[in-house]
């Protein structure tokens, strides 16, 4: 039995990368060779964060990352390309994460309303022999 | 069955049947009270009766519950009398009936984004009416709850690992519900995302933000505990896998 | 007048009104006294009035300085009524309709219900209803509305033909025409009622079939359906051209990029050369090699099939090219309409995530999954353009189906009798997709009580956790003993690979066996008391079947294994084995099923009990009624009393091999009635004592064989199997049961 490998994201290739050069290649450029990112910094726009992660799941294990490639292509405030930099999945830290939930005002009505409600109102289908 | 001799309503005055309607919604039985108010409506429609019918039968469907019922007679109210006094209230009934049926945040928000709009109408039509004041209040409520939805979402991916897909959500949250009790959590957890990733320049920025905007709030505690590396090397919670299945399996929680 | 010319409005008086106040019907008119007004917006603003759908007429005229609007006001509606309507029902037609008592009568808003009313009808078959409002004037301009309907006959289909067709048959082509409607949601309305929807589905069902058996160049050229004079008959008639039947030649791989080697994914291709060409099988082949490029980071790659035939020897080449896609993403993955179920639960019947490459394969697989949940009536996805044309946004719209069932059920067995069943269960329990069910079964011989728990996605992982609990009564009449057992049974289960499962469990139970007081055999008696077994167990499950619901092909491999004697007194190892293969001749009309099964319980101490030994009869060896074959204990005149003794001991070891045919056997396919020929051949041998048995016990593999006919009827109360079997090999002492009987009903 083999575990289910499934792939998440999109990073461009080593080569579409090799071939961005700081200082020349702009935002319009880089959008056009590689794709615009997953997700762009949060103040400004000058950090592009390119993300592809590997899942493994095995039988009852739970699924687990096996592989993580991050690019960050960072621009000056004049959309230049300043930097690229990769990182990969030992960059990444554990994080504990925390448990709690910001309530957001009344939950409708109770689990006891809901048993009673969905177990009381019939299956049509099953009352229609199939 | 025990319905008192019922008078054939077609023979009772407007006058005599909305008194008898105003005597059902006292005893409690506001819906009985809706269908006697329809038939003031129905019988003597060009009555002075009749409009305050109107308006009274949405009421009174609106405290049964019966929400649909309650919808449809203040549209009728409004189409007949947009520039009477009982619209705003007609208006504020409508919106209070999707706002009642809000559901909890991780099921669909369709009626939340009803609820929105007529809460909306109510504050920019009757501006100076006495239920723009509670209709703003309630809009806020059910802002929170769409952008919960968000959260909700944003939690799903980020236990998954799928670290991008919940920082664009909780991005949202921070974007355009500011103004939301979710806006401290969905900076934590972005903190929490791009530490992850091992984007630490970028958790710091979050955590800055938070300490910025939320300073005593409990989620800057923890991101501050993240940040100062307190929090990075522990391994994932000690807590056994039984109390786990407790706490999804039958509580539901999330984590 | 020309439209520009001025009138000072100084103030604007309303005439004619009755129910709507004066400064109302102003607003609507939206005249603001006090400005010039051209007669250009003197129209406009009547054309206002008009929209409100209040008025029945309304005229705006000046009057020196002064603007008058008379009125004449719609008539309220007092009562809405339907006549004349017998097929469909007053409540039914009048959800249909807009217009209700309070609401203004407009004449547009009485013919469109009407229109709407017809609709109804023309959806339900009857194309030739009629629909007329009429109108009952009341006191002080109020009115009841009346529609007058004149139903028409339901237009039925009386044949389906074809032309152009020399492969398949017109009963052939027709089952698959009439196969496609039952589908996985039956139509509300019976199968031969004509729907003008399903004709494109009846189209595209046509195409399939021929595509999946080496026609690619079939085309349906015409789908007409006329109706017979007396408009109560329709005749549809497909005109198709078959075109020529293709086998595969050669199948290669180009791709565009060299981290993409052709050698890889041509070691995806199992197109044997020669066999006949089948579309869904090329489609496989396309989503193996789509998922591998994804797995080498390509995940923007189309993969097109280029055919190349040639006619003289019948064979197509096919040429899989793997092009560079246009880069797409999900941006976001909206779910509307689960009033019940949570998000997350359907959320998680998609293996693409917000952010990940656009798959349309996936999200149409994912929509499957969705369905196959069946929580949902209707479950429907779409995609629109996100922020950028590069974003996609994946909106799926569900409507939650009514998931908990009360079920009585009942049915009936020659040789268990009638047992009735209440069952109360819900499959998604509280919206998060556990199963709970609790079941009571009370019959003739056996009583049951029994309730289960399923969560399918423990720790949010593909890993079902259960745990399931019965009581049960058992009077066993064959080996006169009655049996009395509890148990709990906790479970995980989880994928192996793609059509593997394994499911592990443990097991608790308790089993009580007493004994008729006279004519027992002593070994039984030996047997009688209580006795706790604790064990573990798993189940492999390999299903390789075309399909769950009703296969033709493919096989289903079913490994079980148990063992007793983590504690309790019960120390055996007990496995079961199954493999079951279809295969259908005489294309697909008959369908061939061979299926081995086997079972062996081996004691760790030398002594195992009837509860535990395998028993064979009834439905597992048909001719044979339960226990009526292997090892017994049989004397006459021995037992205590002088009675008789004749007792079935069950035994360790049992084999059997069940062969089936089912087919059509003529009769129109809406009657459901189909036949069945069988033979099963096997034994059930070994004991590990049979020492102090009250006659002589032959414990040996002796072989039983028996053949037999059944009848299936899947009837409106439940699926119905009669059976006859004629036993052929048999031993003396062998209990036969020629003839059976089962009908179950689950409502």
């Amino acid at each position: 039995c083999s575990p289910i490998v499934t792939v998440h994201g999109y990073v461009p290739s080593d080569a579409d990368l090799a071939e961005i050069t700081p200082g020349t290649d702009t935002i319009e450029t880089v959008a056009q060779s590689v794709g615009r990112p997953s997700s762009t910094s949060l103040l400004g726009n000058r950090e592009w964060y390119y993300v592809q992660t590997t899942i493994e799941q095995f039988t009852y294990n739970p699924p687990e990352v096996t592989d993580r490639k991050v690019v960050v292509v960072s621009f000056t405030d004049s959309g230049v390309v300043e930097e690229v930099q990769t990182y990969g999945l030992e960059d990444g830290r554990v994080v504990n994460l925390s448990p709690r939930v910001t309530p957001t005002g009344e939950e409708r009505a109770g689990a006891l309303a809901r048993i009673f409600g969905s177990l009381l109102n019939f299956d049509a289908s099953s009352f229609v022999a199939n | 069955c025990s319905r008192e001799a019922e008078v054939p309503v077609e023979s009772r005055s407007a006058q005599d049947l909305y008194i008898a309607a105003e005597a059902e919604l006292d005893a409690g039985r506001a819906a009985r009270a809706g269908e006697l108010f329809d038939e003031v409506e129905r019988l003597y429609p060009y009555s002075d009766w009749a409009r305050r019918a109107m308006i009274m039968s949405a009421f009174s469907y609106y405290d049964a519950q019966r929400y649909e019922l309650a919808r449809s007679s203040a549209n009728r109210y409004l189409d007949f009398y947009p520039a009477e006094d009982d619209a705003a209230y007609a208006q504020y009934l409508i919106a209070l009936s999707y706002y009642d049926q809000i559901e909890d945040v991780r099921r669909d928000q369709g009626t939340t984004i009803d609820a929105l709009q007529a809460l909306r109408e109510v504050v920019e039509r009757y501006p100076d009416s006495d239920y723009a004041k509670s209709a703003e209040l309630k809009f806020d409520l059910a802002l929170a709850h769409l952008a919960g939805k968000e959260m909700e979402i944003g939690r799903y991916y980020l236990k998954r690992g799928h670290y991008t897909a919940a920082i664009n959500r909780f991005r949202v949250v921070v974007q355009e519900f500011q103004t939301t009790q979710h806006t401290p959590e969905a900076l934590h957890r972005l903190v929490e995302a791009y530490l992850s990733l091992g984007l630490t320049d970028e958790a710091q920025t979050a955590g800055a933000i938070l300490g910025y905007n939320y300073q005593g709030s409990v989620w800057y505690q923890d991101s501050f505990a993240l940040l100062t590396s307190a929090g990075l090397d522990a391994e994932p919670q000690g807590d056994g896998w039984l109390s786990r299945i407790y706490r999804q399996v039958i509580q539901g929680k999330w984590l | 007048q020309d439209a520009f010319q001025l009138f000072q409005v100084s103030s604007v008086t309303v005439e004619g009104n009755a129910r709507i106040p004066a400064d109302t019907i102003q607003v609507f008119a939206g005249l603001i006294p006090g400005q010039p007004v051209t007669q250009a917006e003197i129209n406009a603003a009547l054309q206002r009035l008009f929209d409100t759908g209040l008025f029945e007429d309304a005229r705006i005229e000046p009057r020196g300085g002064r603007i008058l609007i008379t009125v004449v006001e719609n008539p309220t509606i007092n009562q809405v009524a339907i006549e004349g309507n017998d097929r469909l029902d007053d409540e039914a037609l009048l959800q249909v309709v807009q217009l209700g008592p309070r609401d203004p009568y407009s004449r547009t808003a009485a013919e469109a219900d009407a229109r709407a009313i017809i609709e109804a009808y023309a959806r339900s078959g009857r194309i030739t209803a009629e629909v007329t409002p009429k109108l009952i004037r009341l006191p002080d301009n109020r009115v009841n509305l009346v529609y007058e309907v004149f139903e028409g006959r339901v237009t039925e289909i009386q044949r389906i033909s074809f032309i152009g067709n020399e492969a398949y048959s017109d009963r052939r082509l027709r089952r698959v025409v009439q196969s496609g409607q039952a589908g996985l949601f039956s139509f509300l309305f019976t199968n031969d009622v004509y729907d003008p929807d399903r004709l494109e589905l009846d189209r595209q069902l046509l195409r399939d079939f021929y595509l999946n058996r080496g026609y690619i160049d079939f085309r349906v050229d015409s789908a007409a359906a006329e109706l017979s004079r007396e408009r109560n008959a329709f005749f549809l008639t497909f005109s198709v051209t078959e075109g020529q039947q293709f086998r595969y030649g050669r199948s290669t791989v180009t791709t565009f990029a060299p981290g993409l080697d052709p050698a890889a994914f041509e070691a995806l291709i199992d197109l044997q050369p020669g066999d006949v060409y089948s579309q869904e099988r090329v489609d496989r082949v396309i989503e193996r090699m789509a998922f591998l490029a994804g797995q080498n980071g390509f995940a923007f790659v189309e993969i097109v099939p280029r055919l190349t035939r040639n006619e003289e020897n019948g064979t197509v080449d096919i040429a899989f090219e793997l092009v560079e896609g246009p880069r797409v993403f999900v941006e976001r993955i909206d779910i509307q309409g689960n009033t019940e179920t949570l998000d997350r639960v359907i959320r998680r019947q998609f293996r693409v995530v917000e952010g990940d490459p656009f798959n349309a394969r996936e999200l149409r697989e994912a929509e499957q999954r969705i369905q196959a949940l069946r929580f949902f009536d209707r479950v429907s996805t779409r995609v629109r353009e996100g922020s950028a044309p590069d974003r996609a946004v994946i909106s799926v719209e569900v409507e939650e189906a009514p998931t908990g069932s009360l079920s009585f059920g009942a049915a009936f067995s020659s040789s268990e009798g009638v047992t009735g069943t209440i069952g109360l269960s819900e499959r998604n329990f509280l919206g998060r997709g556990q199963r709970a069910s609790i079941e009571l079964a009370a019959g003739e011989e056996s009583n049951t009580f029994a309730f289960s728990f399923t969560e399918p996605a423990l720790f949010d992982q593909d890993l079902s956790g259960s745990i399931s609990a019965f009581y049960r009564e058992f009077d066993r009449d064959e080996s006169s003993i009655n049996t009395t057992s509890i148990g709990v049974i906790p479970a995980l289960g989880f994928p192996l690979s793609e059509d593997g499962r394994l499911s592990v469990r443990l097991f608790v139970t308790q089993e009580e066996i007493d004994v008729d007081p006279t004519g027992v055999s002593p070994i039984l008696q030996r047997e009688a008391g209580t006795e706790l077994s604790i064990g573990a167990g798993f189940t492999y499950t390999l299903d390789k079947r075309n399909s769950p619901v009703d296969p033709s092909a493919g096989f289903l491999l079913r490994f079980s294994q148990d063992f007793a004697g983590l504690g309790g007194d019960a120390q055996y190892s007990k496995s079961e084995a199954l493999a079951r293969a279809y295969t259908s001749i005489l294309d697909e009309e008959v369908i061939l099923t061979a299926e081995l099964e086997a079972g062996a319980l081996v004691s760790f101490n030398d002594s195992t009990r009837i509860t535990d030994r395998f028993v064979l009869g009834g439905d597992s060896f048909r001719g044979f009624s339960r226990g009526g074959l292997g090892p017994r204990d049989r004397c006459t005149a021995c037992g205590s009393g002088g009675e008789d003794i004749d007792d079935a001991l069950g035994g360790n070891l049992y084999a059997v091999a069940r062969f089936e045919a089912t087919f059509p056997i003529g009769l129109p396919e809406n009657l459901g009635i189909y036949g069945g020929v069988f033979a099963d051949v096997g034994s059930l041998w070994d004991l590990y004592d049979v020492a102090g048995a009250s006659g002589t016990v032959d414990d040996s593999a002796r072989l039983r064989s028996s053949a037999g006919v059944s009848l299936f009827w899947d009837t409106v109360i439940g699926p119905l199997r009669f059976n006859y079997a004629k036993p052929i090999d048999s031993v003396a002492g062998d209990e036969f049961e020629e003839f059976r009987i089962t009908v179950d009903t689950r409502f």
